[in-house]
C-alpha cells in the first residue's frame, strides 16, 4: 500500500512539473503594464498611485494602440510614413514599399547564408522529401504558421489519387507564389526558410524565453532574475543604453544595439547571443526598440499627466512621433573620428598619463585612481555621515572600472575606448572629458589607459613566460614527431 | 512478486546496455573525431567502455540471478558466511591487473596531449578566457604582441587553423570552468589563477555525412562541463576551423576592424 502512495507522489509531482513547464502558454494571455514608479532623476521620482485618478486605463489604451501587446507587438503608423511608405514593422523591406529599408541588401545577403546554416536540418528534410521530420522552429511562431499553413494545403488531395497534390493557390496563403509541382513546393517551402526575417510577433516570444527573466516584460529590467544582478539588467524606458556609440543619452543606432545583443557586457550577466542567428538578433533589436519607445512614451505621458495635461491622442501622437524622430536619428549623433587610429608613441602614453592626472583635462584619476584600480576619492560620496559608492541615474551603485583588468564593457577596440572617453557612458556619473581636449589628446588617454592593462592582466606576463619555455625547449633535442 | 521484482531489476542491466546499443543511431553518441589524437583517446575509451561492459553484464546478471535465487522463502534460516579467501583474491588480482593494463595504455597519450614538455613548439595563437558565463579569445593583434593595444577580442567563437598544431593558453577570470570539444576529444580544466597551455591539431575536415571538404569553414561545440554557476548550462562557444588561407583572411578583418576609426562600423 505504501508503495502505491509514494509511485502517485511521483506521478503528482511529476504532473505539476510538467504544467509549470508550458510558460509561454501563460506568457501569451499577457499584456504589458504600467509602471509603478517613474525616476526622472535624483530629485524627481513620481508615484503611478499619485497620477489623477481613472488616468491610467486611458494610458494603458494608448500604448497598446501605439505599441500593441506581447502577443501583438505593433508599432503604430504616423500620418506621414503611409504617405511615404514608411513601415518599421518591416525593417526588411524599402521604403515606399511599406517597410523601414534599415536591412540592407548586404546585410539580408548575410542573414540568408546563416538562415542556411541555422535551418540545415530543417531544409534537409525538405530536400528529402522528409516534411514530418522539419522540427519545429524555435522563437518563431510566425514562421511556424506559415510552414504549418503552407504544408497542410499543398498536402491535400482533392483529386482523390491518394497522393498529395502539391497544389496552393497564390492568395489563398499570403507571402509564398501559387505552386502546382512538389518540385516547385520544396524550392518554395526552401525560401521561407531561407529568406526569414522574423516579425516582431517572433522576437517577442523569443524574447520571453532568453531576456525576459533579466530585462522584464516591459523592457523596465525588473525580470525575476533582475534583484540577483549587479550590475542590474538596463531599463530601457528612459531610452538610454550606455553601450551606443552615440553621444550622451543620445537615441543608439540599431548597430550599437545589435552589437550589445552579440558580443555582450563582458563579465556582467548580460551574455553574448552570438548563438543566435543574424536575423534573431535583428529581431530582437526590433523588439528592444519597441519596447524602449513604448517605455518613454508612457514616462512622458506620466511628466505630462503630473503637470496638469490631460491625455488628448494629440498629446499621444505628438510624444510618439518626437521619440520617433530621435531614434531615426540616431546616426546624426554618431561620434568618429575623423584621422586614423595613431600607434602608442613613448611621448603619446606620457601626454596620456598627464591628461590622465590633470583635473581639468581628462580627470580620470579621480575616480579610477592614480594606478588605474578604480578606486579614486570621488568614487564616494558622504550621505548622512555615512561613505558610499556614488550612484547611477537608475539609482543603483557605480563602482568605477578597474582599468588593469583588461575588460571593458562596451568593447575593447581603441575606437570603443575613445568613445567612451568622448561620450562618457550615458546615465552613469562617467562624463566626456572637455571639448577643449583634441582628437590627438584623446587617443593619448586612450593609449594611456589601454597601457594599463597590458601587464597587469597577466597576459603579458603569461606570453613571456610561454616565450621562455619555449626557447628552453628548443635547446633540447624533442622528437617534434611524437604528436 | 518475487518473480516481477526480478524482472524490474533484470530491466536495469538491459535498458542500460540498450542505451548503448542504440545510443550512435539516436545522435547519442560523442561526434566523429577530427583531431591528431581523437582516434587515441577513442581507442582508450572502447578499450575501458568494453571492459567495463563485460562486468557490468558479468555483476548485474550475477545480482539478478541471486534476488530471484535466494529471495526470502518461507521456513529458511541464513547461513553464515565468513567469506571466501580464494574468491576474494580473485576479485581483487583481476580488477588490480585491467587497472594496471589501463593505467600503463593511457601513460603515452596522456603525456603526448598534456605534458608540457611535449608541447608542440609553436607560439600560442590565443589566450582563451572562461568566465561567468561566456567564452572570449583574446588574439595578439598585427603585433603578434598579447596584452597590447591591438590585441582582437572574438567572444563566443574561437577561429583556428586546420592542419597545423594549434596552442593556446586557458585562463578563467572567476571559478573554476572546463573547456570541452567533443569532437576534438579535448577537455582541460581553466582553473582561476593559472594559465593553462593546451594543444590540438585538426587534421580531419569531416562535415555531417562522413565527407571530407578541406576549404569548408566547420564548426563544433565547445561547451563548459565543470558546473560554474547558475548560467552553466548556456555557457557554450563554437570553435571554428578555417584552412590557414581562410583563417588568415579573417584575422586580418578582425585586425582592421581594430583599426577602425569608427566612421564605418561593422554591424
Amino acid at each position: 500500500m505504501r508503495r502505491i502512495h509514494i509511485a502517485s507522489l511521483f506521478a503528482l509531482s511529476g504532473l505539476a512539473l510538467l504544467s509549470s513547464c508550458d510558460i509561454q502558454a501563460q506568457a501569451k494571455e499577457r499584456s504589458y503594464g504600467l509602471a509603478e514608479e517613474y525616476r526622472f532623476d535624483k530629485s524627481n521620482t513620481i508615484f503611478l498611485e499619485d497620477l489623477p485618478e481613472g488616468t491610467d486605463a486611458p494610458l494603458m489604451g494608448a500604448l497598446e494602440m501605439l505599441c500593441g501587446t506581447p502577443a501583438e507587438p505593433q508599432l503604430m503608423l504616423l500620418e506621414d510614413w503611409v504617405d511615404e511608405g514608411y513601415d518599421p514593422n518591416f525593417p526588411e523591406y524599402p521604403v515606399g514599399d511599406m517597410g523601414s529599408g534599415e536591412i540592407s541588401e548586404d546585410e539580408m545577403a548575410l542573414i540568408e547564408e546563416d538562415n542556411m546554416r541555422v535551418f540545415a536540418v530543417q531544409l534537409e528534410a525538405i530536400a528529402e522529401g522528409d516534411y514530418a521530420g522539419v522540427v519545429p522552429f524555435r522563437g518563431a511562431p510566425v514562421l511556424q504558421a506559415k510552414w504549418d499553413d503552407f504544408l497542410a494545403d499543398a498536402l491535400e488531395d482533392e483529386d482523390g489519387d491518394g497522393a498529395p497534390d502539391f497544389v496552393v493557390e497564390e492568395d489563398d496563403s499570403p507571402n509564398y507564389v501559387a505552386v502546382d509541382s512538389e518540385e516547385l513546393f520544396r524550392e518554395e517551402a526552401a525560401m521561407l526558410l531561407i529568406g526569414w526575417y522574423p516579425r516582431l510577433v517572433d522576437s517577442a516570444d523569443l524574447y520571453r524565453l532568453e531576456c525576459m527573466h533579466c530585462h522584464g516584460n516591459e523592457g523596465a529590467g525588473d525580470g525575476s532574475t533582475a534583484p540577483f544582478l549587479h550590475p542590474a539588467p538596463r531599463n530601457y524606458q528612459p531610452g538610454w543604453f550606455k553601450w551606443a556609440a552615440v553621444e550622451n543619452k543620445a537615441k543608439p543606432r540599431r548597430v550599437d544595439l545589435y552589437n550589445i545583443l552579440s558580443e555582450g557586457a563582458y563579465t556582467s550577466a548580460m551574455p553574448n547571443f552570438k548563438r543566435f542567428s543574424r536575423a534573431q538578433l535583428h529581431g530582437l533589436v526590433d523588439y528592444v526598440r519597441l519596447l524602449s519607445i513604448r517605455g518613454e512614451t508612457e514616462r512622458m505621458l506620466v511628466l505630462e499627466l503630473d503637470g496638469g495635461a490631460s491625455l488628448t491622442p494629440a498629446l499621444i501622437s505628438e510624444t510618439y512621433s518626437d521619440i520617433w524622430e530621435q531614434w531615426n536619428n540616431a546616426d546624426e549623433r554618431v561620434v568618429h573620428c575623423e584621422g586614423d587610429v595613431p600607434e602608442p608613441t613613448a611621448e603619446l602614453l606620457a601626454r596620456g598619463r598627464e591628461l590622465y592626472m590633470d583635473a581639468n583635462g581628462g580627470n580620470c584619476y579621480s575616480c579610477h585612481g592614480d594606478l588605474g584600480l578604480g578606486d579614486g576619492a570621488s568614487a564616494w560620496e558622504e550621505v548622512d555621515g555615512v561613505s558610499q559608492r556614488i550612484v547611477d541615474d537608475w539609482g543603483e551603485e557605480i563602482i568605477p572600472r578597474n582599468l588593469t583588468s583588461g575588460i571593458y564593457r562596451g568593447g575593447r577596440r581603441p575606437i570603443d575606448i575613445y568613445r567612451r572617453i568622448s561620450i562618457g557612458i550615458t546615465g552613469t556619473p562617467m562624463p566626456a572629458v572637455p571639448d577643449t581636449l583634441t582628437e590627438e589628446d584623446r587617443w593619448a588617454i586612450v593609449h594611456y589607459v589601454l597601457s594599463l592593462s597590458d601587464v597587469h592582466d597577466g597576459v603579458g606576463l603569461d606570453s613571456m613566460r610561454m616565450r621562455a619555455a619555449h626557447a628552453d625547449h628548443s635547446d633540447e633535442d624533442h622528437d617534434s614527431e611524437g604528436h | 512478486m518475487r518473480l516481477l521484482v526480478t524482472l524490474l531489476l533484470f530491466l536495469v542491466p538491459v535498458l542500460g546496455v540498450w542505451t548503448f546499443w542504440t545510443a550512435e543511431e539516436n545522435g547519442w553518441w560523442m561526434p566523429e573525431t577530427v583531431t591528431t589524437y581523437g582516434p587515441d583517446i577513442d581507442y582508450l575509451f572502447y578499450l575501458i567502455l568494453w571492459m567495463v561492459a563485460f562486468f557490468f553484464i558479468l555483476t548485474e546478471g550475477l545480482l539478478v540471478w541471486f534476488v530471484f535465487k535466494y529471495s526470502k522463502k518461507d521456513d529458511t534460516k541464513g547461513v553464515y558466511s565468513h567469506g571466501n579467501h580464494k574468491l576474494e583474491l580473485l576479485w581483487t588480482v583481476v580488477p588490480g591487473i585491467l587497472l594496471l593494463v589501463i593505467a600503463f595504455s593511457q601513460m603515452e597519450t596522456w603525456a603526448d596531449i598534456k605534458y608540457r614538455g611535449n608541447l608542440p613548439k609553436t607560439p600560442p595563437i590565443a589566450h582563451v578566457w572562461a568566465s561567468q558565463f561566456d567564452w572570449r579569445v583574446q588574439y595578439p593583434g598585427a603585433d603578434g604582441e598579447f596584452g597590447t593595444w591591438d590585441d582582437v577580442e572574438s567572444p563566443h567563437l574561437f577561429v583556428v587553423p586546420s592542419d597545423e598544431d594549434v596552442v593556446f593558453i586557458l585562463h578563467s577570470r572567476d571559478v573554476l570552468h572546463s573547456f570541452f570539444v567533443p569532437a576534438f576529444r579535448l577537455k582541460q580544466d581553466a582553473v582561476p589563477g593559472m594559465a593553462i597551455p593546451v594543444w590540438f591539431n585538426v587534421d580531419k575536415a569531416i562535415d555531417e555525412e562522413g565527407a571530407e571538404d578541406k576549404e569548408a569553414i566547420r564548426l563544433y561545440d565547445l561547451i563548459c562541463t565543470e558546473l560554474c554557476g547558475w548560467g552553466h548550462y548556456k555557457m557554450a562557444g563554437r570553435v571554428e576551423v578555417r584552412s590557414r588561407e581562410k583563417f588568415d583572411e579573417w584575422m586580418a578583418e578582425q585586425e582592421a576592424n581594430v583599426m577602425s576609426n569608427g566612421k564605418e562600423d561593422q554591424s
